[in-house]
């Protein structure tokens, strides 16, 4: 096909193959291939040409009758975390963080209105927070979240705050828009933000955002800890002080590296 | 290996070659290629500019990638595509199913254990008889050197390591078969040589095992694998040597399908 041609289209077996990755990923156990011809609206035939393409890059395992992912499927997604660069930067400052205050710490961007998990490195103890990179939440029930909707443009953030329909996750999320409007307004003029059995009943979070060398927020930190573990006093005296100092440091770094770019 | 099986009874005809060059689309983008233009795009991936073109619109129609009007990017919508469901696994869970399809192959236990300090921490341990399942369970720890399955992984320490790990864990344990620690530097050089191990009734009379390292994509050895039998006496050894091309294909695999998020 020449450039500018008109039927500059998508290539339907691709989205269709893509559409089959995200039906696996979607579920906890193997699936039938006749299970995947009717989630994906799409012949036998072709679901099963679909797998075994997918199989024979290593994407997918089967045991004849049903089919489930391999890990191998990950080097999509470490394509676009590879070339997002924040999370190889700050992943050792996590895992100091993570061995100070012994809670799960994770790094978090913003994908419109929801946090995406970019990194995280799990507690040096048993009972810890799991949550795995890849999980997409709402951002206003989440620190992070609201760290991050605090740095967007008034623009971006009134936009946001205009669609908002916040659903209640716990009895205690605060969903009213003015209420999500004033916490991101707290956390733009603290500097961090604390989120009290919002998300999950037992999690208490304090989240701080990452800085870029031209002042923008690139991404926010967050521990998360358990509510019979850590009161909201301790999130804030003990905490928070290494919170800062790790997304300090990050953000030191993402200036050096940027100044020998530059230099 | 399945792929290989799959690859001679498919055939080139039923691959779909648009998802094999749109997701070699996807991994044209790295950590040096974060934003490309489509040129570059299509010479990465090794498809026509239109091609590319076609294959990023698709991705864009997912909401997988971006265009600024020069560079196209890729998003974090790609990691809705099994990243999560496979980040959270753990080594024990990566190395299960190829542990227990070489326990189904040759008829004996598998195990699976990794290094922590100088003790062999069992992680996967199937095809075990039931009469025997009790001992060496998952999460049984022992003397880094004496089962095959830590011998192994000892083998592939580094030097300053390995110097170590003679002086305290070796000299508290030392094996019958070795007349010195210099002996048994060396049958560790022997190991490292050929790639697996054998090791007789050093933790229980009759009880031999051939193990292999599993070696991650950075070529670091995370863990080890070991086929293992209570066949009278001596009799395991040449038995235990036939499973050798499929044990080293369990751990290639296991290797293959690790990630770093599995061992963290």
């Amino acid at each position: 096909m020449p450039d500018g041609s008109p039927k500059d289209d998508v290539v339907s077996s691709f989205a269709r193959g893509l559409e089959v990755l995200a039906i696996l990923s979607g579920s906890e156990q193997p699936i039938s291939l006749a299970e995947i011809a009717r989630l994906a609206d799409t012949t036998r035939a072709t679901a099963r040409r679909l797998l075994l393409t997918l199989e024979r890059i290593g994407y997918v395992a089967t045991d004849g009758p049903t089919f489930w992912l391999r890990p191998k499927v990950m080097e999509l997604g470490d394509a676009y975390l590879d070339g997002l660069g924040l999370p190889r930067i700050a992943h050792p400052h996590l895992a100091s963080l993570a061995e100070r205050v012994r809670d799960t710490c994770s790094l978090t961007v913003l994908d419109g209105d929801t946090v995406v998990y970019v990194d995280r490195v799990k507690a040096p103890r048993m009972m810890t927070v799991n949550i795995a990179v890849g999980t997409r939440l709402p951002a206003y029930a989440m620190s992070s979240g609201r760290v991050l909707l605090a740095a967007l443009p008034d623009q971006e953030l009134e936009a946001f705050l205009r669609g908002l329909h916040a659903e209640p996750i716990t009895g205690r999320t605060r969903t009213a828009r003015d209420d999500v409007a004033a916490l991101v307004k707290q956390a733009r003029k603290d500097g961090y933000a604390i989120t009290d059995q919002e998300l999950d009943p037992v999690l208490r979070s304090v989240a701080a955002p990452v800085h870029g060398p031209d002042g923008r927020a690139v991404g926010a930190v967050n521990v998360a800890t358990h509510v019979t573990r850590t009161s909201l006093e301790q999130l804030r005296d003990e905490v928070l002080p290494e919170l800062l100092t790790a997304t300090r440091s990050i953000e030191a770094e993402l200036a050096g590296a940027s100044s020998a770019v530059r230099g | 290996m399945p792929e290989q099986d799959l690859a001679d009874d498919v055939g080139e005809r039923d691959v779909i070659q648009s998802l094999v060059r749109g997701l070699a689309v996807v991994r044209a983008f790295d950590a040096s290629h974060a934003a490309l233009t489509l040129d570059q795009v299509a010479e990465r991936a090794g498809v026509s500019r239109s091609a590319a073109r076609r294959l990023l619109r698709t991705l864009m129609a997912r909401g997988l990638a971006t265009f600024d009007g020069h560079h196209f990017r890729l998003g974090s919508r790609l990691l809705d595509l099994g990243y999560a469901q496979q980040s959270r696994l753990s080594l024990a869970e990566v190395a299960e199913p190829h542990g227990a399809q070489l326990a189904a192959a040759t008829g004996r236990t598998v195990s699976a254990g990794r290094l922590e300090g100088t003790d062999v921490v069992y992680l996967v341990r199937v095809g075990t008889p039931r009469l025997m399942s009790i001992s060496l369970g998952v999460g049984t720890r022992l003397p880094a050197h004496l089962p095959a399955v830590g011998r192994v992984q000892v083998a592939f320490l580094d030097e300053p390591a390995l110097t170590t790990y003679l002086e305290t864990a070796y000299a508290d344990h030392p094996v019958r078969t070795a007349a010195s620690a210099d002996d048994f530097r060396a049958e560790l050089a022997g190991i490292r040589e050929q790639g697996w191990c054998y090791v007789a009734e050093e933790i229980d009379a009759g009880l031999s095992a051939v193990a292999a390292p599993v070696v991650d994509r950075s070529g670091r050895v995370v863990a080890g694998i070991s086929v293992s039998t209570h066949a009278d006496g001596r009799a395991g050894e040449g038995e235990l040597r036939d499973v050798i091309p499929s044990l080293l294909e369990a751990s290639a695999r296991i290797g293959a399908d690790l990630h770093d998020s599995h061992l963290s």
